[in-house]
């Protein structure tokens, strides 16, 4: 500084210099200043960016979750596979029988077979009819002992499966029971009804024949059919050789007219 | 400048609002994905399963129908197509016996018009001696009470042919409408025959005794629970 500077002279620099000071400062200051100044814009701008982000993450994870899930879970009905189930078992069982089929031969050979299996089953049933009076005297009780072989000869036409009511008698007429036993075989029983055998000339698609036996009355007035007092039917097996599925039934007439026969 | 601007000053607001409405979106899409559960896509393939199955089922049993017919003609001469006819006709036999207790018709009545209808039938027939009195008294039709029943089974086998007269015996089960109760239930037993031209030309039908009817709706009400074989009744 040059001496020669009066002390009155005040050194102009130094307003300059704060000023100075202050504008080469300027630009940190402006930047303080500015984030002091615009600080919460530039939160809020931050605070959304984050959100905004958040939002996007979750955005993208949900759909990825809906694609994963989409047809995921697809579930036919109850119904549906009930009927796809019976369809099914509907095509094996089909294709089954036509393969079981027998040939012409098989075929005619079980024809005759059950033929003389349901005459026999007729005959045998037959037999019972001279027990009625006996069951008749008893109350209704068969005798065990009497009908012994006739329940042994019955057992082998019939599938091991049968009810064993099967090999008792299927029916017997009341008004039988005052019949005379005759010389006391049965065959010369004069009874009032008689069992016959039905079989067809046809074989059913499952291989089986079907047989049915009717209890028709011996006597009935002229012009008048016969009435038919009770029936039984059966599936003849040709393979296995006897009758399963047997069912027996009597008619109301039938019934009114019957002997009842306890167990 | 000004558009700029004024996207700079709702920046905040646009962004978070697009999210939001991406993120709402998306969260929609979510909740169908897990609730509707892709059925309507199985069920439109179990569709077209099934159909090709039917398609499957009926070529089988067509087969099984043609070895079985071929069967049948050879050792016997029987006409199944026949037979089926029959059955049917047997079936029409059957519902126009009972239906007119059902109708309210008099008992005399309707002997009348079967007798008429049917040359099978006659005015000492025991079909409509015994079976029609039989029937409107079972089904209380005497005291008004003309009930209707269905036909729910018709089991029908061929007993016998003899050259082209083929003769039949079937047992059905007719069931009282009004309850739908297996208690109303009655079974009868019709022998019938058919000559070449399609006439009924023998009609015998009787009605099953109760303790019957009662022990068959047993036995077919046990199938219905189990699959054993039908059990034996008198």
């Amino acid at each position: 500084m040059a001496s020669t500077q009066s002390e009155d002279t005040v050194p102009v620099s130094a307003p300059e210099d704060r000023r100075r000071r202050f504008v080469s400062a300027a630009p940190d200051a402006v930047v303080d200043e500015q984030i002091d100044t615009k600080d919460p814009v530039q939160t809020r701008r931050k605070r959304a960016i984050i959100i905004t982000s958040a939002m996007g993450v979750v955005s993208l994870l949900c759909l990825v979750a809906a694609a994963g899930f989409a047809g995921g879970q697809g579930e036919t009905s109850e119904e549906t596979k009930a009927e796809i189930f019976a369809l099914q078992e509907g095509i094996q069982l089909a294709e089954a029988k036509t393969e079981a089929l027998p040939d012409t031969a098989h075929a005619e050979r079980g024809l005759m077979a059950a033929l003389a299996s349901a005459d026999m089953v007729a005959q045998l049933q037959n037999d019972y009819r001279s027990l009625t009076p006996s069951v008749a005297a008893d109350g209704g009780a068969l005798d065990e002992d009497a009908a012994m072989s006739t329940r042994r000869n019955l057992i082998p036409y019939f599938a091991q499966t049968e009810d064993p009511a099967v090999f008792t008698p299927w029916y017997l007429l009341a008004s039988d029971a005052n019949v005379p036993l005759g010389i006391g075989i049965p065959m010369s029983f004069d009874s009032g009804f008689e069992w016959i055998a039905q079989v067809p000339s046809t074989i059913n698609d499952d291989g089986t024949i079907s047989v049915v036996w009717l209890a028709v009355q011996k006597h009935s007035p002229e012009g008048v059919t016969p009435a038919v007092l009770a029936w039984a039917r059966a599936d003849y097996d040709i393979i296995r050789k006897t009758f399963a599925n047997v069912e027996v039934g009597t008619t109301a007439m039938g019934n009114r007219l019957g002997q009842e026969v306890e167990g | 400048m000004g558009v700029a601007d004024g996207l700079r000053t709702h920046a905040n607001k646009l962004m978070i609002g697009g999210a939001a409405v991406l993120l709402a979106g998306s969260v929609f899409a979510l909740g169908t994905a897990l609730t509707t559960d892709g059925t309507a896509a199985a069920e439109a393939d179990a569709d077209v399963l099934i159909g090709q199955l039917t398609e499957t089922l009926e070529t089988a049993e067509a087969t099984l129908a043609t070895e079985h017919a071929k069967l049948s003609d050879t050792i016997s001469g029987a006409d199944l197509q026949r037979v089926t006819e029959d059955i049917v006709r047997g079936r029409s036999v059957l519902l126009s016996l009972v239906e007119p207790a059902g109708s309210q018709r008099s008992l005399h009545d309707a002997q009348l018009l079967l007798d008429t209808r049917y040359e099978a039938l006659t005015p000492t027939s025991r079909t409509l001696t015994e079976f029609l009195p039989t029937w409107y008294d079972a089904t209380g039709t005497g005291q008004g009470n003309g009930a209707i029943y269905e036909l729910t089974s018709f089991d029908v086998d061929v007993t016998q042919i003899a050259g082209l007269d083929y003769t039949y015996v079937g047992v059905a089960r007719l069931d009282r409408v009004e309850d739908g109760n297996a208690n109303r239930s009655e079974f009868v037993l019709l022998s019938f025959s058919t000559n070449a031209d399609g006439d009924v030309t023998a009609i015998d039908a009787y009605r099953a005794s109760s303790t019957t009817r009662d022990a068959f709706v047993a036995a077919f009400a046990d199938d219905d629970q189990s699959t054993s074989a039908d059990e034996p009744s008198n």
